[in-house]
């Protein structure tokens, strides 16, 4: 137990949780949406964020990215990176729902066929970039797809300055970067939901799909729009990785997947409000945990952390909600 | 690369000597009959070829396929062949191969395990069907402790090992290390028998744990404690992200780890841009390194900086289990 350490750099540690958490509210976020939506847990969704770090890998490495470029090349690169990100993440999280999910909507299987559907893609994805592609295309992305299922790095984009000082808080230039592109993310998606036409639809259908669907919301495209959102912020969250972290592997998603989703059920599955609460609450209880204890307690204290708050509000922090009522 | 050629040699030679005992097989065969009458027959390899770590593990397979090209070149009448049975290193996927190469008779030997764990857990079947397994690079102490007769490595273990860490952290004048491991029975071991040699040298440790990839919690560990050598005791998977992450939040204290580093994707993952280096546009920048030197990988010339691991001649390896623990089942209705 360390508990001077954690005292003595409480702002340090609650920074360090906020910037990690930020991430995971990102990937919560398309959780939380397509629950909402359709109740379905998409656990392929960790493999929508994978795809888009390699797509922000790929895309750096062919514009043959150096360390540290100059400010103006570096802010074209992670625009350029985001873009890219949004549109591979966004593009494979639709062509998921239209492959898999749609046929068996038809069909209407019973909810259990989703959920081994989603895991089953999940793997096939893992499985894909990381021994499929290695051999199709290791020739000619020798930096991406060297070896299979190997881990890459990627250029630093940004280098890691400490922007001021607070008490003993240091705060850096990527850890802001990161937390207001996720929280600017988020409120974008939330004005999405609550201000918009398309918005108001996915509530709708959120509600009642039936009852939607005869108040003429086109039930298909609302839960195509779902997905796109969810995989266009994975997108962003890969883009805030590639540039905070550097590096990417095919599993990469697994641990952080499952993180994002415990950020949604923390936060309340089915609320965004709820998912950007839970992750950054996520984040924190993380780091305090990990320097309590030691960095392999980090995923106790967080599971723990989980059902406590389970045991008090079962439906998480804000409640089950997309928009407003779910009866 | 050096410690690859030495493994790679060392494999050589080892799948040298089963070749030869495999050709010498037709004199004093009794009933293990072989696959091609009087000469000849087949050797077993295996280990993680594919997965996390696999390049720790291909080097030695090459080796292996090498040497038995080249007894095949030097005695066309008595060819010998290799089958290698990928385990990803992992003990659950090597034991059902061990039960089909005890099984099949037509096998003389075997190459392997090429992690402790998975040795470990298939030693007992090899013993039981009287097939001699030589390992390159399983090297957890217990292993040739248990009195095993059919075991046998040709590395050191893990405590010589840690020895050559500590001596060469002394004869560096390391004055804070701190210490980080991966919780696993190989980078824990190593950890704890290091911790014993460099007694008050240690100033603070910490445990990660398998596929970590953020390391705030570790790295303001390591700027508190102001440490100037940092040692790590796990593979490349884990280590890769946080050197980068640690020289990215400004830490400079030297990193030091064992043989589960000597891995080609360790550079690669900890530094990121390939072309970055031999670029001379960026030369005038004056930018911090963005990754360490990786030292077992590349020949360390006078004009760079020491190479921060330690000359150790032998070592590596334990359990590596990839196992993706099962996912939680989530409430879903469609359309409730």
């Amino acid at each position: 137990m360390h508990f001077d350490e954690l005292i003595g750099h409480l702002g340090q540690h609650t920074v360090d949780g906020l910037s990690k958490g930020a991430i995971y509210a990102l990937i919560a976020l398309g959780y939380t949406l397509v629950y909402g939506v359709l109740r379905l847990i998409n656990f392929a969704h960790s493999e929508v964020f994978m795809v888009g770090t390699f797509a922000v890998l790929i895309l750096w490495n062919q514009l043959g990215v150096e360390n540290n470029p100059p400010v103006g090349q570096a802010i074209l690169f992670l625009v350029l990176g985001l873009v890219v990100a949004a549109a591979a993440s966004g593009g494979t999280a639709l062509a998921l729902e239209r492959v898999a999910y749609r046929p068996l909507r038809r069909k209407n299987a019973p909810p259990l066929i989703f959920l081994i559907t989603a895991i089953g893609l999940s793997l096939v994805f893992v499985e894909l970039f990381g021994q499929v592609l290695p051999k199709l295309l290791g020739g000619a992305l020798p930096d991406v797809f060297g070896r299979p299922r190997q881990i890459v790095g990627m250029p630093t984009i940004i280098q890691q300055e400490t922007l001021f000082t607070i008490g003993n808080t240091a705060i850096t230039n990527i850890q802001l970067i990161v937390f207001i592109a996720a929280v600017a993310m988020m409120a974008l998606l939330d004005w999405f939901i609550n201000r918009t036409r398309y918005g108001r639809g996915v509530r709708a259908v959120a509600q009642n799909p039936e009852t939607a669907a005869l108040m003429g919301v086109n039930q298909e495209r609302v839960i195509m729009l779902i997905f796109v959102l969810g995989g266009i912020m994975a997108g962003a969250a890969a883009l805030l990785w590639s540039m905070r972290f550097g590096f990417t592997q095919n599993s990469i998603g697994f641990v952080l997947g499952l993180k994002a989703f415990t950020a949604a059920v923390l936060g309340g599955i089915g609320n965004l409000r709820g998912a950007l609460l839970g992750g950054l609450f996520l984040g924190i209880v993380e780091v305090y945990g990990a320097t309590l204890f030691a960095s392999n307690w980090e995923d106790v204290i967080a599971f723990v952390v989980l059902i406590v708050v389970l045991m008090f509000r079962p439906t998480g922090l804000l409640g089950e909600s997309l928009g407003r009522a779910r009866a | 690369m050096r410690r690859s050629y030495v493994r790679a040699l060392g494999t050589v030679a080892l799948a040298a000597t089963l070749v030869v005992a495999a050709g010498c097989q037709d004199s004093g065969g009794g009933d293990g009959g072989t696959a091609s009458g009087d000469c000849g027959g087949k050797i077993a390899i295996f280990g993680a070829f594919t997965g996390d770590n696999a390049g720790l593990v291909i080097p030695s397979l090459n080796g292996a396929n090498l040497a038995v090209e080249q007894f095949n070149t030097a005695n066309p009448n008595c060819k010998v062949t290799m089958q290698p049975f990928d385990t990803q290193g992992d003990p659950a996927v090597a034991t059902p191969f061990a039960n089909q190469i005890a099984s099949d008779n037509s096998f003389l030997g075997v190459i392997g395990g090429h992690f402790s764990g998975e040795s470990d857990a298939t030693m007992p079947i090899y013993q039981a069907a009287g097939l001699a397994m030589v390992s390159p690079s399983a090297t957890r102490t217990d292993l040739t402790q248990k009195g095993n007769t059919s075991f046998y490595r040709v590395v050191g273990n893990d405590g010589t090992q840690a020895g050559a860490v500590a001596s060469y952290l002394k004869t560096q004048n390391a004055q804070k290390v701190f210490m980080i491991d991966d919780a696993s029975a190989y980078g824990a071991g190593i950890t704890e028998e290091l911790g014993k040699q460099l007694g008050p040298l240690v100033v603070n440790k910490d445990k990660i744990q398998e596929r970590q990839a953020q390391f705030d919690a570790t790295i303001s560990k390591i700027k508190s404690a102001q440490a100037d050598y940092v040692f790590y005791g796990g593979y490349t998977r884990e280590a890769a992200p946080l050197v980068k992450q640690m020289r990215a939040a400004g830490v400079q204290a030297k990193f030091v780890g064992p043989d589960g580093l000597y891995d080609t994707a360790f550079p690669k993952g900890a530094s990121g841009a390939p072309r970055a280096r031999s670029s001379p546009a960026r030369a005038s920048r004056p930018t911090r390194p963005a990754a360490p030197s990786p030292p077992t990988t590349r020949r360390s010339s006078a004009s760079r900086r020491a190479p921060t691991a330690p000359r150790v001649s032998t070592p590596r390896r334990s359990t590596w289990t990839p196992s993706r623990p099962a996912r939680r089942p989530g409430r879903t209705s469609w359309r409730t």
